[in-house]
């Protein structure tokens, strides 16, 4: 835009704003490339963003008529403000990947999990929240559709009994890209035919209260069921990995369960009733209290409770064949369950207090970090706190030791 | 001072035998006996700890009635670095940092050693602290101090060969175990211990 001209139109100081937010951006990201990265897939993660924020500056809004209409000019801005406000959050998660905290060790048996489940080319970043909530990414980036982002809450980013959430979460990425949601579209769609069918009131009266039709229902409830399918494929997967670890991960973050229900989900208690059957099939021991106290979710409200019904309904009838498919998926990849005799050996080495020196996977070191816990009581205790951290010590040594061998083995 | 086969020997006793010496990732047995070394080869680990510029004028060592107890820790002094396997750390000349062995050691109550730098890295002007002493019961990957004393800055890499343990029996006397879990796998930085006689020497 020249500034030699006297006047200037609400447009052109418009999309002058668009640049200097633009430009903004990608300065901020030219900083953080200069971050001590510890793992490639975060620096790689800004260079892809870079060059798609490149593009507004340099092609789109560069290359503009001047004849253009105040709607397109609106539309344009609109498109940046929401590209930026998006990705200004993803630039705070990816520069936090770089904080000490991290559990940095973890990165490499992670990122072997995706490779085997997800793609070769498939990129992880790990890093940390400011929420406390699990592992809350990845949301779905269209700019980074290869990258799986895994993220613990600040404050326990470098605890590595919690990461077997992290499983949950790597099945999100697991579920997209076996797209099990065309997969399984047909038998959802029957399921909830068959639910909305098995009882006439319900739907008699579903159809009277919001006035849609049929199909309309139909559709709510299969996308409803479909995400709640998507959840337990999560579930599921994170307890094949992981095996107990997910149980007790889980309990950790959850216990005692309750608190409003997002239709999204299963209800808490049929959430933890589906993650039982996985383990029972599996054959991993469920500590019989662990769960026994859960409490249940309570509906949101706005939500409609017979719709609700109907989908609770069709997700207990395709969960058998679910579940039959997940274990079917990881299978075909050759991902293999934590063996309990080598859990055992673990375990046996954390109570001498040295790591462990052998072939161990992830999962069977958080397996064995998570039975000592346990056994020794939770060591919450303020005289307890040496031994917990040493806990955590040993198992990311042991999970070091593990990336050690593995490098020596593949290169022998 | 332990031999090589003694040092092989010690390493090769049952999990949980009083004086099995624990090494992880465990050396080479072979190897350690064709060597025929008295020593250990150690290799440097992923974690260091650089020390940061700050605006305080000095940092006492020791704790005296006139400084206060206000010390600083290690984590409001020094900054941590993760260097992943493949990549490497540059030390500039006159620059200090700590490192830690890769290497997780645990020494029974009948062992003791010591920690030298290795003569090949010395000679570039990487000097490790000599002789630190390693007490019988410690567990845990070894801190080692590393400065650069030469005129080039020098890369040095995570795995690589990095100093060496020396071992000797204790003869006389019995050991405590004082530190059960104290084993890190990062570089440590401990701040000054009260000292009853120095605060009495330092009494008006």
């Amino acid at each position: 835009m020249s500034s030699t001209k006297d006047a200037f139109t609400a447009a052109e100081l418009r999309l002058a704003s668009a640049r200097r937010r633009v430009r903004a951006f990608v300065d901020q990201i030219a900083e953080l490339e200069a971050s001590d990265f510890p793992h490639r897939d975060g620096l790689d993660a800004l260079g892809v963003i870079r060059t798609e924020l490149n593009y507004y500056l340099t092609d789109m809004l560069s290359a503009l008529p001047p004849t253009l209409s105040d709607q397109v000019v609106d539309e344009i801005c609109a498109e940046i403000s929401y590209t930026v406000s998006k990705y200004t959050e993803v630039l705070g998660f990816i520069l936090r990947s770089t904080n000490v905290r991290n559990a940095f060790e973890v990165q490499y048996p992670l990122k072997r999990l995706v490779a085997q489940v997800i793609s070769p080319e498939a990129r992880l970043i790990m890093s940390s929240e400011w929420n406390y909530v699990p592992f809350t990414y990845p949301m779905t980036l269209d700019l980074l559709p290869d990258f799986v982002l895994v993220g613990a809450p600040a404050p326990e980013s470098g605890n590595v009994l919690l990461f077997p959430l992290a499983g949950h979460e790597i099945g999100h990425s697991a579920w997209r890209m076996q797209d099990l949601k065309s997969a399984l579209q047909t038998d959802v769609s029957r399921a909830v035919a068959r639910a909305i069918d098995g009882d006439p009131d319900a739907k008699a009266r579903v159809l009277a209260r919001t006035g849609e039709g049929l199909p309309d229902l139909q559709n709510v409830v299969l996308g409803t069921a479909m995400k709640q399918l998507e959840e337990i494929f999560c579930d599921l997967f994170g307890l094949y990995v992981f095996g107990a670890s997910y149980t007790y991960a889980y309990e950790y973050f959850l216990a005692p369960g309750g608190g409003s229900r997002s239709p999204l989900y299963p209800s808490g208690v049929d959430r933890i009733g589906y993650l039982l059957a996985g383990a029972k099939a599996l054959r991993i021991e469920v500590e019989p209290e662990l769960f026994g106290r859960w409490r249940q979710t309570t509906a949101r409200k706005g939500v409609d409770p017979d719709a609700l019904t109907f989908a609770d309904q069709a997700v207990a009838d395709v969960f058998p064949d679910l579940m039959r498919r997940t274990f079917e998926i990881l299978r075909d990849r050759q991902v293999e369950p934590p063996r309990p005799a080598v859990v055992e050996q673990i375990m046996a080495a954390f109570a001498n207090r040295v790591p462990y020196d052998d072939d161990a996977t992830f999962p069977e070191i958080v397996t064995a970090g998570w039975r000592y816990l346990r056994a020794r009581g939770g060591l919450s205790e303020a005289a307890d706190q040496a031994e917990y951290d040493m806990l955590g010590e040993l198992m990311l040594k042991s999970i070091e030791v593990a990336e050690f061998r593995a490098k020596l083995s593949a290169d022998a | 001072m332990l031999s090589a086969d003694q040092i092989a020997d010690a390493l090769s006793l049952e999990p949980g035998h009083p004086d099995r010496l624990t090494v992880v990732p465990r050396p080479d047995d072979a190897a350690l006996r064709q060597r025929a070394a008295t020593s250990i080869d150690l290799r440097l680990g992923r974690w260091f700890r650089s020390f940061k510029q700050t605006r305080a004028q000095t940092y006492p060592l020791a704790v005296t009635p006139g400084e206060g107890s206000d010390l600083s820790t290690e984590v409001s002094r020094t900054k941590q670095h993760f260097v992943p396997f493949g990549k490497k750390f540059v030390l500039h000349p006159g620059r200090f940092v700590l490192g830690a062995t890769l290497e997780w050691l645990q020494l029974p109550a009948g062992l003791s050693g010591y920690v030298t730098g290795k003569s090949s890295l010395g000679r570039h002007g990487l000097v490790i602290e000599t002789a630190a002493g390693i007490h019988p019961h410690f567990s845990g990957c070894l801190t080692l101090e590393l400065a650069n004393m030469g005129e080039v800055p020098l890369a040095i890499y995570p795995g690589m060969r990095v100093c060496q343990v020396f071992l000797h029996r204790t003869t006389a006397g019995t050991t405590v175990d004082l530190g059960m879990f104290s084993g890190r796998r990062k570089p440590v930085l401990p701040p000054p211990k009260e000292d009853d006689i120095l605060t009495r020497l330092s009494d008006d």
